[in-house]
């Protein structure tokens, strides 16, 4: 198997210089998406016959959680290619992920709990789904400090990249908590193995916020490992002709 | 797909029945939160470039 | 790929089965302990711990629903299909409380089999409709449209 492409993807400069290409157009994408779905899903989609219009938080609430997670397995994978390679970029995005991981985290959270007041009728309560959540936001909150709590900066990215490996095995709990347990929160709405138990008119604009979400994740993580990448190579040739230019 | 705006006024859509004080400040704070998440990379990365320029043009200057 | 990265790789491959065993595991142990709620099947077979607060959750029977005059107390019964459990509410009930819909009653069971609860939840599924249609529906099980 050649290596090459892998090895070329892996260096700083490449990536700098490709994500500076991609990101004005993909943040102008992600834009519009966002705010088409925003306004489909707070103004046009109908309101749920049961919940009323308490159930538009699914809009943010969803796609929030749906990139904690997949975020989540993002920074585990960037930081097992970081132990096995030896790559300091894979490294470098492991880590930038960790804190954008912790916001979306929370966003999920605090939406989750936003819904659940009129819902539910109560802010938080301690069921699997949202118990587990929680642990998500601690292993983010572990990662990122495990990272910066080392006097050398490699030592502190193969820990927080083993925390991160290991974390993992609470992804599918999450996921499956709501099948596992008798919880308060509801099973999954959108399944792989068959239609959304949703009506079309409110699953579109979900699937945008969707969309839209994971776009502006690659963006935000992009931004995060430029600026990541500047400051640990500021002293290398290429960067100084970038600043001097 | 035949949507149609589901309130009648701007107040209605800001009340939303009752349900708005949760919805709307679901929206709003997840707004702070990831715009945050867009601005700070921004920031860090310009006034990085700014120090970096400002430190090689100095030793530039020296020329030693 | 090269020696020392597929012995890396095994490693992590290591790792995460032992750290899968050990969630696993904690799983496994936990199994009932994890519910949030108890139903009335349960609580009929005496399967919970006596005295103790707890959750019971399952459908609000139709018509079991009693509001007592002057005081905010409310009773009705909660059913899993097999098994009802009477319940006592004193305390504002969630907008989404209704006959035939999920909710889950916090509380003490008294030796009379009652459940006094201090709250009560509201639990709604992952089916999302929009109004209109579900008067289309309801239209149209009232007309037999569906009994074939």
């Amino acid at each position: 198997m050649q290596w090459t492409w892998f090895h070329k993807f892996a260096s700083p400069k490449w990536f700098y210089q490709i994500t500076g290409k991609i990101l004005p157009f993909l943040a102008w994408l992600t834009f519009f998406l966002l705010v088409i779905g925003l306004v489909l899903g707070l103004g046009y989609a109908p309101a749920d016959a049961k919940q009323g219009n308490s159930f538009r938080i699914i809009y943010i609430h969803v796609p929030s959680n749906f990139l904690a997670l997949a975020g989540y397995f993002l920074m585990a994978i960037a930081g097992a290619i970081g132990l096995i390679w030896r790559i300091k970029l894979a490294f470098w995005v492991m880590k930038c992920a960790a804190p954008i991981g912790i916001v979306f985290t929370l966003v999920g959270l605090l939406t989750g709990s936003l819904w659940g007041k009129p819902t539910w009728g109560s802010f938080w309560v301690w069921d699997a789904r949202g118990t587990s959540m929680l642990i998500l936001l601690f292993l983010y909150v572990g990662v990122y400090s495990l990272g910066r709590s080392f006097h050398s900066a490699n030592s502190g990215e193969k820990a927080s990249a083993f925390l991160a490996i290991v974390g993992t095995v609470n992804i599918p709990i999450i996921y499956k908590s709501v099948d596992w347990w008798f919880t308060l929160h509801q099973r999954a709405t959108i399944k792989f193995t068959s239609a959304p138990s949703m009506h079309p008119d409110m699953f579109y604009p979900l699937l945008i916020m969707i969309v839209g979400f994971y776009l502006l994740y690659a963006v935000v993580l992009m931004l995060a490992v430029r600026a990541e990448i500047l400051v640990r190579e500021r002293k290398t040739n290429w960067v100084r002709t970038l600043v001097l230019k | 797909m035949s949507m149609t705006f589901q309130f009648d006024n701007f107040a209605q859509l800001i009340f939303m029945d009752g349900h708005g004080v949760f919805v709307w400040s679901s929206v709003l704070l997840t707004s702070f939160l990831l715009l945050s998440l867009v601005l700070n990379p921004i920031l860090k990365r310009r006034k990085l470039l700014k120090k970096l320029k400002i430190e090689l043009m100095g030793s530039d200057n020296a020329s030693y | 790929m090269h020696p020392i990265r597929k012995q890396r790789l095994q490693i992590i491959l290591l790792v995460l089965l032992f750290a899968t065993l050990a969630a696993g595991l904690i799983i496994y142990v936990l199994g009932q302990n994890a519910n949030f709620f108890y139903t009335p099947s349960q609580i009929k077979n005496d399967e919970y711990r006596k005295g103790s607060t707890l959750r019971v959750g399952g459908m609000v029977v139709e018509d079991s629903i009693k509001r007592f005059d002057e005081t905010l107390a409310v009773e009705f019964t909660l059913t899993d299909g097999n098994a009802f459990i009477a319940v006592v509410f004193d305390g504002i009930l969630p907008d989404l409380f209704a006959e035939n819909e999920a909710a889950i009653a916090t509380g003490v069971i008294k030796d009379s089999g009652e459940l006094i609860a201090s709250q009560v939840l509201a639990k709604h599924d992952e089916n999302y409709t929009p109004p209109e249609l579900i008067e289309t529906m309801d239209y149209l099980k009232s007309t037999n449209y569906k009994n074939k």
